[in-house]
């Protein structure tokens, strides 16, 4: 078969759309993750030995803050991208194509579990 | 300013008998830590272990929290424990210190395309990247690339875990002298336990252990961090100590020992080897699996966010690397040669109490483990899958798939543990170099076929060919300045700009324009694709998703009860 993308083949039968995006939040989200890229493979901006944080080269202690900026920096852009899909961090809520604010339906042909622990099907298990 | 009071604190030429306690917490954690692995084969469990999904990636069901200690003590291995410090002690910043941007710059990376390999392998029961690929373009030849790659790099990396529970060993006065027995009985030992619970409790052993060893390694590495540093007289008397040795001339090299900090002709290979390895660390199957194995997207993009915590800590290790020169610390092996590698466990016994040598011992020990049955995992699922049932037994059954994956996980670490008893371990640290370099050729096929199908399955494989040839000629090429032997470094000068830099990503470079080159040749010539098996929206689906749910009970899937723990 030589045709090259079927973009959005789905089963008829399932109706999905693709998530509507906000591009602007996304571009924010891609800035973030940027950002630690470009400051420490620049390494021209801090390979040097001060200021000195007690008695810690800046080289080191610098590296040591972009952990820190880089962590709070993905969990924004996480944020970001939930938010640019129309999801909150709760999985449950807010569906991308406006269904109702609760989880989805279990299908009919898995019956509940009867709570045995072994039991992989949904709605007993902690 | 603090005294010069170091190096006479302890004593230079520690005693190189047995540590009696160190060594027995070191066995009673080991312990504690093996019947933890057999029972892990009940924790979080499906309906049964007689698949690949179960076995292999522990149901895909883990949350954040499970995620986030086995990734972490997944990625940060024993030997990274042991040997980013030995080269910080032994050659400075650039060879060791470069591990901290590259463990940072990391988590925006596989924070960008984690989450699209997740949702297409959770829609499609893909367990290695190899079925990926191979679901993309419907080509087993593109896909054995990938495979045998990942094979190929996971191996010398197993039997580099091997070393780094040799090196604690040896601290800890086992294993030198004596006969075959006496030497290698440990470490064969400890081998075969691992060997036995991860055959019983697959991908949920190392997710238990994972709790155990990451937190041994926080709590010593904290302690230490804390104590140490005070006790050699502060981090101005350290890091005054390092610039003195990393400035001093080799003798043997007439070269400065090595960077205090990386100097302006470094940059780029301080730059290159931390962007390289951040792009490669993914690529490798255990960290694959690792991923593949948590309950949802979110769970991984999450990790991103808090994953960083290890790298504070390997950074802070790193530096540890350094206080010991200050504290004048002598890695000196029981066959009396000066070895880097000793240089933490070394610095521990010295500074002390035994008990607390053996905790930060078994730390290591443990560390190894983790690692070493994720990867022995994932190479055995990656053979399972994409050797076995693509060309050997296609309509191999899951039960069939799982049993033969048990068996492989077996063979892979009878393999690590002959490699490493019959060579010289330096060879094991070449092909681990080798491996990174190799594995980062597979990126473009695997994460740009993520986004696009516009690369020809044909021009991807080319460019992994010609990264894989070009990578290893000039790693071959690279002459220790000390040794003189081949295989001496990473490092080699990058055409164009002539400094040096990381071998694997100048081999990348190469293989995305021969890809970029050929796809446009190979499309112009309306040469086949293949088909493909996946559509867009698989790559957004969630675990929640009520389509991923009804497709999954029309499949009988085992995943349908995935949550959130």
């Amino acid at each position: 078969m030589s045709s090259p993308t079927p973009e959005g083949r789905r089963p008829a039968d399932l109706h999905v759309t693709m998530p509507p995006t906000n591009k602007g939040l996304l571009a924010a989200a891609g800035v973030c993750l940027l950002i630690p890229l470009v400051a420490l493979m620049w390494v021209g901006s801090y390979a040097k030995e001060t200021p000195r944080l007690s008695g810690i080269p800046f080289f080191f202690w610098y590296q040591f803050l972009w952990v820190f900026l880089t962590s709070g920096l993905t969990y924004a852009a996480h944020r970001l991208v939930l938010a640019a899909r129309g999801q909150s961090a709760d999985p449950y809520a807010g569906h991308a194509d406006g269904r109702p604010d609760v989880p989805p339906d279990v299908p009919p042909s898995v019956p509940p579990g009867d709570g045995n622990p072994l039991d992989p099907t949904p709605g007993f298990r902690s | 300013m603090s005294a010069p009071v170091s190096a006479t604190v302890v004593p230079l030429t520690a005693d190189k008998g047995v540590n009696g306690v160190a060594l027995t917490v070191l066995i009673v954690l080991f312990l504690i830590v093996t019947v933890l692995g057999f029972l892990a084969s009940r924790f979080k469990r499906g309906e049964h272990l007689e698949s690949l999904d179960e076995w292999g990636l522990g149901g895909r069901r883990f949350g954040t929290w499970i995620t986030w200690f086995l990734l972490g003590g997944d990625l940060y291995t024993a030997y990274t424990f042991i040997a980013v410090p030995a080269a910080m002690f032994a050659t400075g910043a650039v060879a060791g210190f470069f591990a901290v941007p590259y463990t940072i710059v990391l988590y925006p990376i596989i924070f960008v395309f984690m989450a699209r390999l997740w949702s297409v392998s959770h829609r499609h029961g893909y367990v290695t990247s190899a079925d990926f690929v191979q679901g993309r373009y419907g080509d087993r030849g593109l896909s054995l690339a990938i495979a045998v790659t990942g094979f190929l790099a996971t191996m010398p990396y197993i039997a580099l875990q091997l070393i780094g529970i040799q090196a604690v060993l040896e601290v800890a006065g086992l294993g030198g002298s004596g006969n075959w027995f006496a030497k290698d009985a440990p470490l064969l030992i400890a081998f075969v336990l691992l060997a036995a619970y991860t055959y019983t409790s697959g991908l949920r052993a190392p997710a238990v252990i994972a709790f155990v060893k990451d937190g041994l390694i926080y709590l010593v590495i904290i302690v230490a961090i804390i104590y140490l540093p005070h006790h050699f007289g502060g981090w101005d008397h350290i890091f005054g100590a390092a610039h003195d040795k990393m400035a001093a001339t080799n003798p043997v090299t007439k070269a400065p020992n090595g960077a205090f900090i990386p100097g302006d002709p470094q940059k780029w290979a301080y730059a290159t080897l931390g962007l390289g390895s951040a792009l490669a660390l993914f690529m490798y199957p255990h960290s694959i699996t690792a991923s593949l194995s948590s309950g949802s997207r979110n769970t991984i993009r999450r990790n991103a966010a808090i994953l960083p915590a290890y790298s504070f800590v390997l950074g802070l290790l790193a530096l540890l690397g350094w206080v010991a020169i200050a504290a004048g610390t002598k890695p000196i092996g029981l066959d009396g040669k000066p070895n880097p590698q000793l240089v933490i466990p070394q610095l521990f016994e010295d500074s002390f109490p035994s008990w607390f040598t053996g905790v930060a011992f078994a730390a290591v020990a443990i560390g190894a483990l983790v690692p070493a049955a994720i990867m022995s995992i994932a190479a055995a699922n990656t053979f399972t899958r994409n050797v076995y049932k693509e060309w050997i037994k296609r309509d191999a059954t899951p039960a069939q798939e799982a049993q033969v994956s048990k068996l492989m996980s077996l063979v892979v670490k009878a393999f690590a543990l002959a490699f490493v008893f019959t060579m010289d371990k330096q060879n094991a640290i070449n092909f681990q170099l080798l491996g990174g370099i190799w594995i980062l050729q597979t990126f473009p096929a695997i994460v740009f076929s993520l986004y696009t199908r516009w690369f020809h399955k044909w021009a991807l494989l080319a460019g992994w060919a010609v990264g894989m040839v070009y990578g290893t000629v000039k790693a071959y090429q690279v002459i220790n300045p000390a040794t003189h032997k081949h295989f001496g470094g990473s490092l080699a000068s990058m055409p164009v700009i002539g400094d040096l830099g990381y071998i694997a990503l100048t081999a990348f470079v190469l293989n995305v324009l021969v890809a970029v080159v050929l796809t446009v040749v190979l499309r112009a010539v309306k040469v086949s694709n293949g088909s493909d098996q996946t559509s867009s929206y698989d790559y957004f689906a969630d675990e929640n998703d009520p389509t991923v749910a009804q497709d999954l009970s029309l499949h009988g899937g085992p995943r349908a009860g995935a949550v959130e723990y």
